[in-house]
Protein backbone atom coordinates (compact mmCIF):
# COMPACT_ATOMS: atom_id res chain seq x y z
CA UNK A 1 0.00 0.00 0.00
CA UNK A 2 1.60 3.11 -0.62
CA UNK A 3 1.56 6.23 1.49
CA UNK A 4 -1.28 7.79 3.10
CA UNK A 5 -1.73 11.10 4.34
CA UNK A 6 -4.48 13.07 6.07
CA UNK A 7 -4.22 16.41 7.45
CA UNK A 8 -7.25 18.01 9.91
CA UNK A 9 -7.09 21.57 11.14
CA UNK A 10 -9.09 23.58 13.17
CA UNK A 11 -8.13 27.32 15.09
CA UNK A 12 -4.53 26.76 15.83
CA UNK A 13 -4.86 22.82 15.83
CA UNK A 14 -3.50 20.55 13.39
CA UNK A 15 -3.65 16.42 13.01
CA UNK A 16 -1.75 14.91 10.57
CA UNK A 17 -2.01 11.35 10.12
CA UNK A 18 -0.45 8.98 7.44
CA UNK A 19 -0.87 5.61 6.82
CA UNK A 20 1.47 2.49 5.09
CA UNK A 21 0.50 -0.94 5.33
CA UNK A 22 1.31 -1.59 8.79
CA UNK A 23 2.22 1.80 10.16
CA UNK A 24 0.58 4.61 11.10
CA UNK A 25 1.14 7.94 12.45
CA UNK A 26 -0.86 10.44 14.30
CA UNK A 27 0.98 13.78 15.22
CA UNK A 28 -0.97 16.65 17.08
CA UNK A 29 0.39 19.91 16.30
CA UNK A 30 -0.54 23.10 17.82
CA UNK A 31 -3.24 24.27 20.15
CA UNK A 32 -6.09 22.51 21.02
CA UNK A 33 -8.50 25.36 22.89
CA UNK A 34 -11.72 25.53 21.88
CA UNK A 35 -14.73 25.56 23.49
CA UNK A 36 -15.99 22.11 22.82
CA UNK A 37 -12.96 20.19 21.60
CA UNK A 38 -15.25 17.72 21.05
CA UNK A 39 -17.00 18.85 18.46
CA UNK A 40 -14.11 18.47 16.13
CA UNK A 41 -12.22 16.09 17.88
CA UNK A 42 -14.67 12.97 17.80
CA UNK A 43 -15.45 12.84 14.27
CA UNK A 44 -12.16 12.89 13.31
CA UNK A 45 -10.42 10.59 15.41
CA UNK A 46 -13.21 7.50 14.82
CA UNK A 47 -12.29 8.27 11.13
CA UNK A 48 -8.23 7.63 12.65
CA UNK A 49 -9.71 4.91 13.95
CA UNK A 50 -10.59 3.39 11.26
CA UNK A 51 -7.74 4.12 8.76
CA UNK A 52 -5.29 2.84 11.18
CA UNK A 53 -6.88 -0.50 11.77
CA UNK A 54 -4.14 -3.48 12.12
CA UNK A 55 -1.37 -0.76 11.85
CA UNK A 56 1.26 0.04 14.37
CA UNK A 57 0.51 3.45 15.16
CA UNK A 58 2.63 6.27 17.12
CA UNK A 59 0.30 8.60 18.33
CA UNK A 60 2.69 11.82 18.89
CA UNK A 61 2.06 14.99 21.05
CA UNK A 62 5.70 16.16 20.91
CA UNK A 63 4.28 19.38 19.27
CA UNK A 64 1.25 19.70 21.15
CA UNK A 65 1.75 23.41 22.71
CA UNK A 66 -1.32 23.41 24.82
CA UNK A 67 -4.48 21.87 25.27
CA UNK A 68 -7.34 22.53 27.73
CA UNK A 69 -8.86 20.04 29.86
CA UNK A 70 -11.84 19.37 27.42
CA UNK A 71 -9.39 18.11 25.29
CA UNK A 72 -8.28 15.26 27.49
CA UNK A 73 -10.97 13.25 27.08
CA UNK A 74 -11.51 12.79 23.80
CA UNK A 75 -7.92 11.94 23.60
CA UNK A 76 -7.53 9.49 26.13
CA UNK A 77 -10.61 7.58 24.51
CA UNK A 78 -8.49 7.76 21.11
CA UNK A 79 -5.84 5.99 22.56
CA UNK A 80 -8.47 3.47 24.30
CA UNK A 81 -10.60 2.86 20.46
CA UNK A 82 -7.01 2.38 18.80
CA UNK A 83 -5.38 0.06 21.79
CA UNK A 84 -8.43 -2.20 20.47
CA UNK A 85 -8.36 -2.10 16.65
CA UNK A 86 -4.38 -1.60 16.12
CA UNK A 87 -1.70 -4.12 16.80
CA UNK A 88 0.41 -1.72 18.88
CA UNK A 89 0.48 1.50 20.24
CA UNK A 90 3.60 3.80 20.85
CA UNK A 91 2.13 7.24 22.60
CA UNK A 92 4.82 10.03 22.59
CA UNK A 93 5.10 13.13 24.73
CA UNK A 94 7.95 15.76 24.69
CA UNK A 95 10.02 16.24 28.02
CA UNK A 96 8.66 19.85 28.56
CA UNK A 97 7.28 19.96 32.09
CA UNK A 98 3.49 20.27 31.03
CA UNK A 99 3.87 16.89 28.78
CA UNK A 100 5.51 15.09 31.81
CA UNK A 101 2.08 15.17 33.74
CA UNK A 102 0.07 14.01 30.84
CA UNK A 103 3.19 11.53 30.02
CA UNK A 104 2.63 10.00 34.08
CA UNK A 105 -1.03 9.96 33.45
CA UNK A 106 -1.43 8.47 30.24
CA UNK A 107 1.14 6.08 31.54
CA UNK A 108 -0.78 5.08 34.59
CA UNK A 109 -4.28 4.82 31.98
CA UNK A 110 -1.83 2.59 29.85
CA UNK A 111 -2.00 -0.43 32.56
CA UNK A 112 -5.46 -1.05 31.62
CA UNK A 113 -4.58 -1.33 28.12
CA UNK A 114 -3.14 -4.30 26.02
CA UNK A 115 -1.65 -3.09 23.08
CA UNK A 116 -0.10 0.74 24.50
CA UNK A 117 3.26 1.84 25.52
CA UNK A 118 3.79 6.02 26.47
CA UNK A 119 7.39 7.33 25.96
CA UNK A 120 8.98 10.40 25.92
CA UNK A 121 10.45 11.57 22.74
CA UNK A 122 14.52 12.80 23.03
CA UNK A 123 14.62 16.57 22.43
CA UNK A 124 14.55 17.90 19.23
CA UNK B 1 10.25 38.35 41.29
CA UNK B 2 7.22 40.74 40.81
CA UNK B 3 4.40 40.99 39.03
CA UNK B 4 0.90 42.55 38.90
CA UNK B 5 -1.96 41.74 36.15
CA UNK B 6 -5.88 43.00 36.35
CA UNK B 7 -8.44 42.32 33.71
CA UNK B 8 -11.90 43.14 33.04
CA UNK B 9 -13.80 41.79 30.04
CA UNK B 10 -17.21 40.27 28.99
CA UNK B 11 -17.68 36.15 28.94
CA UNK B 12 -16.67 35.61 25.27
CA UNK B 13 -13.89 32.70 24.44
CA UNK B 14 -11.41 34.49 22.77
CA UNK B 15 -10.50 36.39 25.57
CA UNK B 16 -9.53 32.24 27.41
CA UNK B 17 -6.46 32.58 24.90
CA UNK B 18 -6.00 36.45 25.33
CA UNK B 19 -5.82 35.97 28.65
CA UNK B 20 -3.21 32.94 28.49
CA UNK B 21 -0.91 35.49 26.02
CA UNK B 22 -0.95 38.01 29.07
CA UNK B 23 -0.24 35.57 31.61
CA UNK B 24 2.87 34.68 29.51
CA UNK B 25 4.22 37.97 28.76
CA UNK B 26 3.60 39.08 32.59
CA UNK B 27 5.33 35.88 33.90
CA UNK B 28 8.46 35.77 31.47
CA UNK B 29 11.04 36.02 33.77
CA UNK B 30 9.39 33.44 36.12
CA UNK B 31 10.77 29.53 35.45
CA UNK B 32 9.49 28.10 32.76
CA UNK B 33 7.51 24.91 35.02
CA UNK B 34 6.01 27.96 37.49
CA UNK B 35 4.75 30.30 34.07
CA UNK B 36 3.32 26.99 32.33
CA UNK B 37 1.32 26.35 35.84
CA UNK B 38 0.39 29.63 35.75
CA UNK B 39 -0.87 30.09 32.45
CA UNK B 40 -2.47 26.53 32.40
CA UNK B 41 -4.25 27.82 35.63
CA UNK B 42 -5.18 31.02 34.38
CA UNK B 43 -7.12 29.36 31.50
CA UNK B 44 -8.89 26.87 32.86
CA UNK B 45 -10.62 29.22 35.32
CA UNK B 46 -11.06 31.79 33.07
CA UNK B 47 -12.92 29.16 30.75
CA UNK B 48 -14.99 27.93 33.67
CA UNK B 49 -15.69 31.76 34.00
CA UNK B 50 -16.72 32.19 30.10
CA UNK B 51 -18.57 28.90 30.47
CA UNK B 52 -20.79 29.23 33.29
CA UNK B 53 -20.57 32.78 33.85
CA UNK B 54 -23.11 35.65 33.48
CA UNK B 55 -23.25 39.18 33.88
CA UNK B 56 -25.16 40.25 37.58
CA UNK B 57 -25.28 43.29 39.17
CA UNK B 58 -22.37 42.81 41.48
CA UNK B 59 -20.35 41.51 38.77
CA UNK B 60 -21.22 42.53 35.37
CA UNK B 61 -18.02 41.18 33.48
CA UNK B 62 -15.56 38.53 34.29
CA UNK B 63 -12.37 39.78 36.65
CA UNK B 64 -9.22 38.21 36.17
CA UNK B 65 -6.09 39.23 38.59
CA UNK B 66 -2.71 38.02 39.03
CA UNK B 67 -0.77 38.49 41.38
CA UNK B 68 3.36 37.76 41.95
CA UNK B 69 5.35 37.99 45.10
CA UNK B 70 8.75 36.25 46.54
CA UNK B 71 6.58 34.26 48.94
CA UNK B 72 2.84 34.01 46.82
CA UNK B 73 1.46 33.76 43.61
CA UNK B 74 -2.13 34.34 43.48
CA UNK B 75 -4.73 34.14 40.28
CA UNK B 76 -8.68 35.48 41.20
CA UNK B 77 -11.04 34.87 38.56
CA UNK B 78 -14.53 36.71 39.63
CA UNK B 79 -17.91 36.35 37.55
CA UNK B 80 -21.54 36.51 38.16
CA UNK B 81 -23.85 33.16 38.33
CA UNK B 82 -27.06 32.94 39.50
CA UNK B 83 -26.80 29.16 39.04
CA UNK B 84 -26.73 28.00 42.80
CA UNK B 85 -26.52 24.20 41.89
CA UNK B 86 -23.58 24.54 39.43
CA UNK B 87 -21.63 26.76 41.52
CA UNK B 88 -22.50 24.24 45.14
CA UNK B 89 -20.89 21.09 42.63
CA UNK B 90 -17.63 23.38 41.86
CA UNK B 91 -17.58 24.14 45.65
CA UNK B 92 -17.49 20.41 45.67
CA UNK B 93 -15.04 19.93 43.51
CA UNK B 94 -12.83 22.92 45.13
CA UNK B 95 -13.36 21.23 48.63
CA UNK B 96 -12.26 18.17 47.48
CA UNK B 97 -9.00 18.96 45.55
CA UNK B 98 -8.28 21.27 48.82
CA UNK B 99 -8.74 18.38 51.07
CA UNK B 100 -6.73 16.06 49.03
CA UNK B 101 -3.68 14.10 50.38
CA UNK B 102 -2.72 13.13 46.86
CA UNK B 103 -3.83 14.97 43.82
CA UNK B 104 -2.83 12.59 41.08
CA UNK B 105 -5.43 9.96 42.67
CA UNK B 106 -7.89 12.33 42.51
CA UNK B 107 -6.88 13.84 38.90
CA UNK B 108 -6.31 10.07 37.66
CA UNK B 109 -9.69 8.49 39.17
CA UNK B 110 -11.65 11.42 36.86
CA UNK B 111 -9.29 10.17 33.77
CA UNK B 112 -10.51 6.85 34.27
CA UNK B 113 -14.33 7.89 34.49
CA UNK B 114 -13.82 9.69 31.23
CA UNK B 115 -12.37 6.38 29.71
CA UNK B 116 -15.69 4.53 30.93
CA UNK B 117 -17.74 7.53 29.89
CA UNK B 118 -16.18 8.56 27.01
CA UNK B 119 -19.19 10.98 25.55
CA UNK B 120 -18.93 12.77 28.68
CA UNK B 121 -16.08 15.33 29.54
CA UNK B 122 -15.09 18.46 31.87
CA UNK B 123 -15.22 18.48 35.73
CA UNK B 124 -11.32 17.87 34.99
CA UNK B 125 -9.90 21.85 34.74
CA UNK B 126 -10.09 21.82 38.80
CA UNK B 127 -8.26 18.84 39.48
CA UNK B 128 -5.97 19.24 37.14
CA UNK B 129 -5.07 22.81 38.43
CA UNK B 130 -4.30 20.89 41.94
CA UNK B 131 -1.99 18.13 40.38
CA UNK B 132 -0.78 19.98 37.14
CA UNK B 133 -0.22 22.87 38.49
CA UNK B 134 0.23 22.93 41.48
CA UNK B 135 -2.13 25.31 43.26
CA UNK B 136 -4.60 25.41 46.06
CA UNK B 137 -8.27 26.71 45.17
CA UNK B 138 -10.37 28.34 47.51
CA UNK B 139 -13.97 29.44 45.99
CA UNK B 140 -16.40 32.23 47.44
CA UNK B 141 -19.88 32.93 46.53
CA UNK B 142 -22.00 36.09 48.09
CA UNK B 143 -24.63 37.89 46.21
CA UNK B 144 -24.38 35.75 42.72
CA UNK B 145 -20.79 36.67 42.70
CA UNK B 146 -18.56 33.56 42.36
CA UNK B 147 -14.65 34.47 43.48
CA UNK B 148 -12.16 31.36 42.84
CA UNK B 149 -8.57 31.82 44.05
CA UNK B 150 -5.63 30.07 43.15
CA UNK B 151 -2.41 30.00 45.06
CA UNK B 152 0.98 28.63 45.58
CA UNK B 153 4.32 29.10 46.27
CA UNK B 154 6.06 30.37 43.31
CA UNK B 155 9.52 28.86 44.77
CA UNK B 156 8.03 25.01 45.16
Amino acid sequence: MPEQKWQFEQDGLIINASRTNTRGTVAWCGVSDSRTPAVFLRPVLRDLSEKMKGAEVTVDFTKLEYMNSATVSPLINFVKTLDGTCTRILVLFAQTDWQRTHLQCMRAIATTLRHTQVDSAPPS
Amino acid sequence: MEAHLQLSFEPMWPNVREIRQQVGTALEACPEQLRNAAIMTSSELVENAVKYGESVPAAKTVTFQLEVTADLLSIRVVNGSTNAPGVAELQRRVAELHGAQDKQALYLARLEELLIQADESGKLGIYRIGFEGGFDLQLDYTNDVVSVTATRNPNA
